[in-house]
């Protein structure tokens, strides 16, 4: 499922779905299934929700958990739930990952569950079938998704089509599993000051519109703080005119492109991660090197060409050793 | 879930660390010690002693043995099992059992002597 919200987030368009939120639906247990130690105190706990609608019937219920703990990190924080009749109990078709800092106590206060369907004869929330989902506005941001983002840098959702609800209770935003509490909201966009932290920034939004659509987005962004200086040379060690691209190895798509004019130029924004350089000469040169940001602060890119074919029309040794030079002792024979 | 509570660690060899944390019933999760050393060698068929835990039983039978599970770096379990229990209890009807000596080890990490 995430896989498809990926797919749609990539188009930096997330469609407004006509689902609601529904207030009416409460989580009533949560039933742990699996844990994994993943650190020292540190345990990965799966667990089935059970919810409980006490309005009117919904379709394609979809859950989602945000915690405000600092000892709980939400991995995966959404759930689909199915349909609900009014006055039933459900427990999720699947499952919600916690990560707990076992040296605090688990406080189950500290999570906050939030529900989205649709009513009967109306299309539900986001799914597997995300794309196909009514859509009655657009949010979008131009805040690129493949480059790289400064350490603290802002994040701003721009609806079209539609406006955001009045009433800051009506959004819910998360960064990497933790609630985004500080936002700026305008009927046609929310800005996220300072957002950005040094790393994977997964963002996720919940929010209503004006008139109560339910609207949704999804995508990870990668920011840094690290820099790398950088020149490109030949085997000579003359420097080359080059294009270079910086990419992060954990999201190739995620690049950023200079031209080295033969003068050492600074790169920034790079997260503490390994990061492959490309390097295309005018000439057409090519050199490819890697470095781990924060570990290293300066590169030198080696680019080489591609030589003329050697001269020499006895390169499968049917002519023997003709054109070849050979030095030392030993029998060359050419196999059948 | 166990029926432990209030884990206390009275030793622990030396250059090992001992931490304790607390059973969680709104996990719900038990509590455990783990013991691990980045300064001492344990080596293959090499015993060690010192470890001693205090807990409150909350059972209404006898103590069992407890479970142990070893560890390695990338917090993978490569060992687990039970522990053997040597103390004879002489009022089960208590909750509080007191010095129980080497319990064992609820959860612990070997680690190699190689010093980061």
């Amino acid at each position: 499922m995430k896989s498809a919200i990926a797919i749609i987030t990539a188009a930096l368009l997330c469609t407004v779905a006509s689902a609601d939120v529904l207030p009416a639906i409460s989580k009533t247990e949560m039933q742990l299934e699996l844990s994994q130690r993943v650190g020292r105190g540190l345990y990965e706990y799966t667990y089935a929700i059970v919810q409980e609608n006490q309005g009117d019937d919904a379709l394609n219920v979809m859950g989602m958990v945000t915690s405000s703990a600092s000892n709980i990190e939400v991995i995966d924080g959404q759930f689909g739930v199915g349909d609900m009749p009014s006055a039933s109990l459900r427990t999720s078709d699947d499952t919600t990952v916690l990560q707990i800092d076992r040296s605090s106590p688990f406080d189950p206060q500290s999570l906050t569950f939030s529900y989205t369907g649709g009513p009967p004869g109306v299309e539900g929330p986001p799914t597997d079938d995300y794309e196909e989902a009514a859509s009655y506005g657009a949010l979008s941001t131009s805040t690129d998704l493949y480059t790289f983002q400064s350490v603290n840098g802002s994040f701003a959702l721009d609806v079209s089509g539609a406006y955001f609800a009045s009433e800051a209770y009506q959004i819910t935003a998360s960064l990497n599993g933790d609630l985004v509490e500080s936002f700026s909201l305008s009927p046609t966009q929310i800005v996220f000051q300072n957002l950005f932290v040094s790393g994977e920034n997964h963002v996720v939004f919940y929010g209503n519109d004006d008139v109560g659509s339910s609207m949704y987005f999804d995508a990870i962004f990668w920011a840094g703080s690290h820099s790398i200086s950088f020149s490109v040379v030949d085997g000579n060690g003359t420097p080359v005119m080059a294009d270079v691209t910086f990419k992060l190895s954990d999201n190739p798509k995620v690049t950023k492109t200079v031209h080295y004019e033969g003068v050492t130029l600074l790169v920034t924004d790079f997260p503490a991660r390994t990061i492959i350089v490309e390097a295309q000469g005018e000439d057409g040169q090519y050199g490819s090197t890697a470095f781990i940001a924060g570990s290293q602060t300066s590169a030198v890119i080696v680019v080489k060409g591609i030589d003329a074919p050697a001269p020499n029309s006895n390169l499968d040794f049917q002519n023997g050793t003709v054109g070849w030079v050979v030095s030392g002792s030993g029998t060359i024979a050419v196999q059948p | 879930m166990g029926k432990t509570s209030n884990l206390v660690v009275l030793s622990a060899p030396l250059d090992w660390q001992a931490d304790v944390y607390q059973p969680d019933l709104l996990i719900p999760a038990d509590g455990f010690v783990d013991v691990y050393t980045e300064l001492a060698l344990l080596a293959q068929g090499q015993t060690l002693n010192g470890l001693s835990v205090f807990f409150d039983w909350t059972g209404s039978t006898l103590p069992v043995a407890q479970g142990f599970e070893i560890y390695d770096e990338q917090w993978n379990i490569v060992e687990s099992g039970y522990t053997t229990l040597k103390v004879s209890v002489d009022e089960p009807s208590t909750l509080l059992l007191l010095g129980i000596g080497v319990i064992g080890l609820l959860v612990s990490r070997l680690k190699p002597s190689k010093i980061k």
